[in-house]
């Protein structure tokens, strides 16, 4: 579903993506770890079509996305690191904006409301809401649509613990609806229980991947934490 | 097209509930600007009589105001096209195309540059002229050619920015250029409708429309083949383009490192636009000058009388004018202050936890009053040697009066700065009541040279008393906050 073929992206002369290829197929979740500026975002933000790669290819549902067709799109759903909402629109109508540029049915809207707990403020402005409701109001816009393919940059940044239990089963069970699901995070005990496969990205280069099992043994690391084995494959 | 709507729709619906938020901007700004744009408008038409100026006279205004009007919105116009820093952004990674993002920017652009359209309306209005369906047909091809032409701009500029193209840029400027003349065939189109024939009309009408479409043909092609590349550019160069002057090393010079930081961080804030007000000052001042220009150089003031001594000289209307007018415009400049400290009450706690005293934000606040309106005294003396009958004899102490005038109501209104930190709203009105009445009176004695003994120390008892009261406002906000 996921498609990185030797992609490169540059900035001046700092390489933010060197030469990185990943596979990620449906009913995966995979997890992009590392320190900051390691090229996770950009790599993200390469995979949604906000910025353009250098070099290489990236695939959506065997679409190119250098070809830039909005129907490409179609089969996303992101949520950016950086949360910008109209502070002046409440929840709801936010989300009823995101529903109709992604043609996506409103009667969803509700549903993710009550799913991310934030049904009581749907009618409230955004400019109110608090660093985790912005959160869960981000991860609905990325669900409407029901999209094949998720891309989710630091999911849990500002979400409690009941919240990121529930969206762990949530995106387990988008797993076994057969959808590809690339999630970035510093929360190793997050991704090592969630995540099929890992990718552990160092100055822009994918420097280990493999199952969390694996990455044990290739580290020798079994019984540790998976931070220690997340700091051995990084240093 | 209904994702345009959507897009458009969303950025209205939040910018009207802002504005419901800031009623006082629309209820005692909007009136004063809309009223002294009206007065310097309708003073410079009836002297400038229209009827006197020749279609190639107007022409060259008209591609002047359009150029104009592309440079200033070049900034704006990028950022309705890329959405840099704004919830648009995250538009970019959903279904919608690229020229949906170009044609939401283009109807922004439209919306803002038929306020210009209401504005030559109102022009016709003054000069009694019949807005016959050729001058609407004008301003209306006048109006799109300058949206075009300003996404254009915006687009070839953060190109430019980003690949240095010079034969593209050379082109761009070309394709200006060219515009440039039509707009002003336009322009002189809507003021001489009534004149030229119905075969002159055609002449001017019909190229404007054909270079409408054929910008808009470049620029969406332009558009979609630079869009992809440009995006991510236009948001970094929104980050990478910050000002370095205002650092602290340029204020530590003068002032403690206490009051240097705060100093350099309330002038970065400006610059950045903290609030809207920055760009209602930043638009009155403009108007403010052209007011006095027009009072100078029109039959506003009595004429000139011969003036041969010092105290004659003072009670000159145009020095009087001069006078009031940096008053008003340092009035105008400082009241920015009142409204920065309701916007840093929240985040006073750096300054707590730092162990700033009161003393250290009061004097942080006084000098951002004088030096955001140092420029006011020059400006207005600019405008009076330039245009006014000021006698040559008086330029100097004219000089002298002024930058006075400014210190004073600039150290008022800045040590005011803690008086009603909460009600921003009011405290602008207040202060610039208090300042520019402080100015009036001073402009025709009290602190003027005749009396310049009795002046200083009037300011030295009121600064002493200022200066207590204010340090203890300061040191109240900042030990309880907003409560």
């Amino acid at each position: 579903m996921i498609k990185v073929e030797s992609v490169t992206k540059r900035y001046g002369n700092l390489v933010a993506v060197n030469n990185v290829s990943l596979h990620i197929r449906g009913g995966e979740i995979y997890a992009l770890v590392g320190a900051n500026g390691a090229g996770k975002s950009t790599l993200m933000r390469m995979l949604v079509g906000i910025s353009e790669a250098d070099a290489g290819q990236l695939l959506i549902c065997d679409e190119d996305l250098s070809r830039r067709l909005p129907t490409t799109k179609k089969h996303l759903g992101y949520l950016p690191e950086e949360l910008l909402f109209y502070d002046q629109l409440t929840g709801r109508e936010y989300l009823q904006l995101v529903a109709g540029l992604k043609e996506a049915d409103d009667a969803q809207i509700p549903v993710e409301l009550e799913f991310f707990g934030i049904a009581h403020a749907a009618k409230k402005l955004v400019g109110g809401y608090s660093l985790g409701m912005r959160k869960k109001l981000g991860l609905c816009a990325a669900m409407l649509g029901s999209p094949e393919v998720l891309i989710l940059d630091e999911p849990l940044n500002g979400l409690d613990v009941e919240m990121m239990r529930k969206l762990r089963h949530r995106l387990e069970s988008e797993r076994e609806a057969g959808k590809a699901v690339l999630v970035s995070s510093h929360v190793m005990s997050f991704v090592e229980r969630v995540s099929n496969r890992v990718g552990v990205m160092r100055l822009g280069k994918l420097v280990a991947e493999g199952t969390p099992d694996h990455l044990r043994q290739q580290t020798g690391l079994l019984r540790e934490d998976f931070e220690d084995v997340f700091f051995q494959l990084a240093e | 097209m209904k994702k345009v709507w959507l897009i458009i729709g969303a950025s209205m619906r939040s910018q009207l509930r802002w504005a419901r938020q800031h009623l006082y901007t629309w209820l005692i700004l909007a009136p004063l600007i809309l009223g002294i744009t009206y007065l310097t408008a309708s003073r410079l038409v009836r002297n400038l009589s229209i009827a006197d100026i020749s279609f190639l006279q107007l022409t060259v205004v008209g591609a002047a105001l359009f150029i104009g009007l592309l440079g200033l919105s070049l900034s704006r116009a990028s950022a309705e096209l890329y959405h840099q820093k704004r919830p648009a952004a995250y538009f970019e990674a959903l279904p919608v195309a690229a020229h949906t993002h170009l044609h939401a920017a283009l109807l922004t652009r439209c919306g803002r540059t038929l306020v210009v359209g209401f504005f030559l309306v109102a022009i016709k209005v003054i000069l009694q002229e019949p807005l016959n369906p050729a001058a609407i047909l004008a301003l209306t091809l006048f109006v799109m050619l300058t949206s075009v032409a300003e996404v254009f701009a915006a687009l070839q500029w953060i190109h430019w920015s980003h690949k240095r193209r010079k034969r593209f840029a050379l082109l761009s400027i070309l394709l200006i250029a060219v515009a440039s003349q039509y707009a002003g065939s336009l322009f002189a189109g809507i003021f001489k409708s009534l004149e030229t024939g119905y075969s002159s009309q055609f002449r001017v009408i019909l190229p404007g429309l054909a270079g409408i479409i054929l910008l808009y043909v470049i620029t969406r092609f332009a558009h979609q083949r630079m869009r992809a590349s440009d995006v991510e550019h236009a948001r970094r160069i929104e980050a990478a383009g910050r000002l370095h002057f205002f650092s602290v090393a340029f204020f530590r010079r003068r002032f403690q490192p206490t009051v240097a930081a705060q100093l350099a961080r309330d002038f970065q804030l400006t610059w950045r636009g903290f609030s809207s007000a920055v760009y209602v000052i930043a638009l009155l001042v403009p108007l403010l000058l052209a007011t006095l220009v027009a009072a100078l150089t029109t039959h506003f003031l009595p004429p000139v009388g011969r003036a041969s001594a010092w105290l004659d000289a003072m009670q000159l209307p145009q020095v009087s004018a001069v006078k009031i007018t940096s008053a008003i415009i340092t009035a105008t400049l400082a009241s920015l202050t009142p409204v920065l400290v309701a916007y840093e009450l929240p985040h006073l706690w750096l300054e707590r936890a730092t162990g700033a005293s009161g003393l250290d934000l009061w004097q942080a606040k006084i000098s951002y009053a004088r030096f955001i309106s140092v420029s006011a005294p020059f400006l207005a003396f600019l405008c009076g040697a330039s245009f006014g009958g000021v006698p040559l004899f008086y330029l100097l102490p004219l000089l002298v009066e002024c930058l006075m005038l400014w210190w004073a109501i600039s150290s008022l209104i800045g040590a005011l700065s803690f008086e009603m930190p909460t009600r921003p709203g009011l405290a602008l009105i207040v202060m610039a009541t208090v300042g520019i009445g402080a100015g009036l009176g001073a402009s025709f004695g009290l602190l003027t040279s005749a009396f310049l003994p009795l002046g200083v120390m009037f300011y030295a008892q009121a600064m002493h008393g200022l200066t207590d009261r204010g340090r203890a406002r300061a040191r109240y906000y900042l030990l309880y906050g907003e409560d």
